[in-house]
């Protein structure tokens, strides 16, 4: 829960931004309340879903002045949605009948509709009785481009939750921090609907998202199916929703779980297509929206990693990026809530006015600047913390040694005795803990190194868990070594990749850094005449500093 | 290290105002943060009785006219250890 000093912290800040690939849409509310508490929220909330408003909020309780006179400041504002928010009691004087509210919103929109091509939001009448709200909708279905915004369903719930006297009488707001938040969020779902186009195709990756665990880390057997989760997915299939995959795995290691795991809710053929390899996921979203013939600005993109998910926010703006919690159990409700596959009806013009702003917002985000990669990895604030093996680290480091499969150059097992034996002065070992600014990721490098000859050193295990892959942390670890093994007098340094069914991703590992190779499986650095750099946006921090 | 609940304080004036905490004191009032206007004051009574899980009545909220004020207002309201 995001505390409303949170939203207003926030809302500043995305104000602040210049342009940041979300969609402007002016808004103007009119209302009987100050509505302009609503802002941070709003604000938040929209930036959320794509979408920069733009908010203009007419003077306290002017209805008719706004919409009646030409030159007021609605009109001035040249809104492209206006919302009209008044409550039921404001409509009428004391003691007339509840319908003359109906007629004088019926009346403000129709004058409205004459004045302005903008999209219109009426709120509902909390508390009213549902023949009241029905006949609301009835009203605006007679009049183009007008949309009723059900406060109702949010307020109605709440009870007395809703309201706050003190606000009321202090600032003419009547609702709660809580149910303002609420009723904000709501309205960015709509106003979202109104002004993109839903998605079509929810785009997913594997690991901790359609279930727990890494597979290439914990196996078919050690990974938990979210049945419940994916119950949700196929809810959306069943809708007409596509369904893709990207992940950074194995394919035919992906494809058994699709195939063999009893769990699985989701078949392989519930998605219309899917890029399982090692390759850059922006890579991935392009080939996916491709191949279904529809345009990036139509997916939706559901991973649980913040690294990627930054990543695509930069390289590809126009792509929905779900805010993804961290619980699994919450993975539903915030899919759910994002509102990507809302669907408002729009009319024909409104259709080819979208259009028209959607090109515009090509044409900025062509001129605007890609981050690049490097930017990126800047950005994450890379800190590797090498280690020595000891015994404080020597179950994790086992534990590695044994479990990891994808990166890792010579897959060779050892038990925790075993790796004793690589303590000693013919040895250089090396763990890595690395870090960044999304959180600690542990220790999740291990090499081993041994003086096969005088000078010459054979790097017997290298290996990195993958949820630290595509950060250049195998070249720190490199880097490293190279350094230990020159002062010990160490003159060539040898790698060998010993290929396996699993640690394709390791394959161009040592042609990458410049090796040359001897033989099928060996690669060779001279270390007189090779330094290898530690990449610029990667800070290494030594235990003892 | 508990967090003080000067310091919840001043993390939420921070927030609502756009102000680093280390620029406000017991001063601090409309007069002297250029943020602070009667829309931002109302939002900060929200985020305040959201912060301290309290809810002040309207007198109290139009009282609060500088940190000080607003210190002595919520230690009336049972917030206590402002060290």
């Amino acid at each position: 829960m995001i505390t409303p000093a949170a939203y207003m912290a926030l809302a500043r800040e995305i104000e602040s931004r210049p342009f940041s690939g979300l969609k402007v849409l002016k808004t103007a509310v009119l209302s009987t309340f100050t509505a302009d508490l609503l802002k941070p929220y709003l604000i938040a909330e929209g930036a959320r879903r794509g979408l920069k408003l733009d908010l203009y909020f007419a003077p306290f309780n002017q209805l008719e002045q706004q919409i009646l006179n030409e030159q007021s400041g609605l009109y001035h504002f040249n809104p492209d949605v206006v919302i009209l928010a008044a409550r039921q009691e404001d409509l009428i004087s004391q003691g007339e009948d509840p319908r003359f509210g109906l007629l004088r919103l019926k009346s403000l929109v129709a004058q409205a509709r004459r004045q302005t091509h903008a999209g219109i939001f009426a709120f509902n009448f909390p508390g009213a009785s549902q023949d009241f709200n029905a006949e609301l909708v009835q009203i605006c279905n007679t009049i183009p481009d007008i949309y009723v915004f059900d406060c109702a369903a949010i307020l109605d719930p709440m009870g007395t939750q809703a309201y706050d006297p003190k606000l009321w009488q202090l600032a003419k707001m009547p609702f709660t921090a809580e149910a303002q938040i609420r009723i904000a969020k709501q309205l960015a779902r709509d106003l979202r609907a109104y002004k993109v186009p839903p998605c079509k195709c929810l785009v997913l990756d594997l690991d901790n998202t359609l279930w727990e665990g890494i597979l290439g880390e914990n196996g078919s057997e050690g990974i938990i199916i979210h049945k419940d989760f994916q119950n949700y997915l196929l809810s959306l299939r069943q809708r007409g929703i596509m369904l893709a995959l990207a992940s950074k795995n194995t394919e035919a290691e992906a494809l058994e779980v699709f195939s063999h795991h009893p769990n699985m809710v989701l078949k392989l053929n519930d998605f219309s297509a899917r890029q399982i390899h090692w390759n850059d996921k922006a890579q991935s979203l392009r080939a996916i929206a491709k191949e279904l013939n529809i345009g990036t600005d139509a997916l939706a993109f559901f991973d649980d990693s913040p690294v990627e998910r930054e990543w695509i926010k930069s390289q590809m703006p126009e792509v929905t990026v779900i805010d993804v919690p961290e619980k699994v159990g919450e993975y539903v409700h915030a899919l759910d809530e994002f509102g990507v596959f809302d669907q408002l009806v729009i009319s024909e013009e409104d259709r080819n006015r979208a259009d028209l702003y959607r090109h515009e917002e090509e044409r900025k985000i062509l001129h605007a600047q890609t981050v690049s990669l490097e930017d990126f990895l800047q950005k994450l604030q890379i800190t590797v913390l090498p280690e020595k093996i000891s015994n404080q680290n020597l179950q994790r480091v086992t534990q590695l040694i044994n479990k990891t499969n994808q990166f890792n150059l010579t897959t060779l097992r050892y038990t925790a005795a075993e790796l004793l034996a690589f303590l000693d002065a013919d040895h250089v070992s090396l763990a890595l803990r690395v870090q960044d600014r999304f959180g600690d990721y542990g220790l999740v490098g291990v090499c081993l190194v041994k003086q096969k000859e005088i000078g010459a050193w054979s790097i017997d295990t290298l290996l990195l868990s993958c949820r630290v892959l595509g950060r250049k942390v195998e070249t720190v670890f490199l880097s490293l070594i190279a350094e230990e093994v020159r002062q010990r007098h160490g003159r060539l340094l040898r790698g060998i990749f010993r290929p396996t069914a699993k640690n394709a991703p390791a394959k161009d590992f040592y042609k990458d850094h410049h090796f040359s190779q001897i033989d099928s499986q060996t690669w060779e650095l001279d270390l007189s005449k090779n330094k290898i750099p530690i990449p610029e946006f990667i800070t290494v921090r030594f235990k003892n500093d | 290290m508990t967090k003080t609940n000067a310091d919840r304080l001043y993390r939420v004036l921070s927030q609502v105002f756009g102000v680093p905490a280390g620029q406000l004191s017991d001063e601090s009032s409309p007069d002297t943060l250029p943020h602070w206007d009667s829309m931002t004051h109302l939002n900060m009574i929200v985020a305040l009785e959201a912060e301290f899980g309290i809810s002040l009545s309207p007198e109290q909220a139009m009282e609060m006219l500088s940190v000080k004020l607003i210190r002595m207002i919520l230690q009336e309201a049972g917030i206590k250890d402002f060290s």
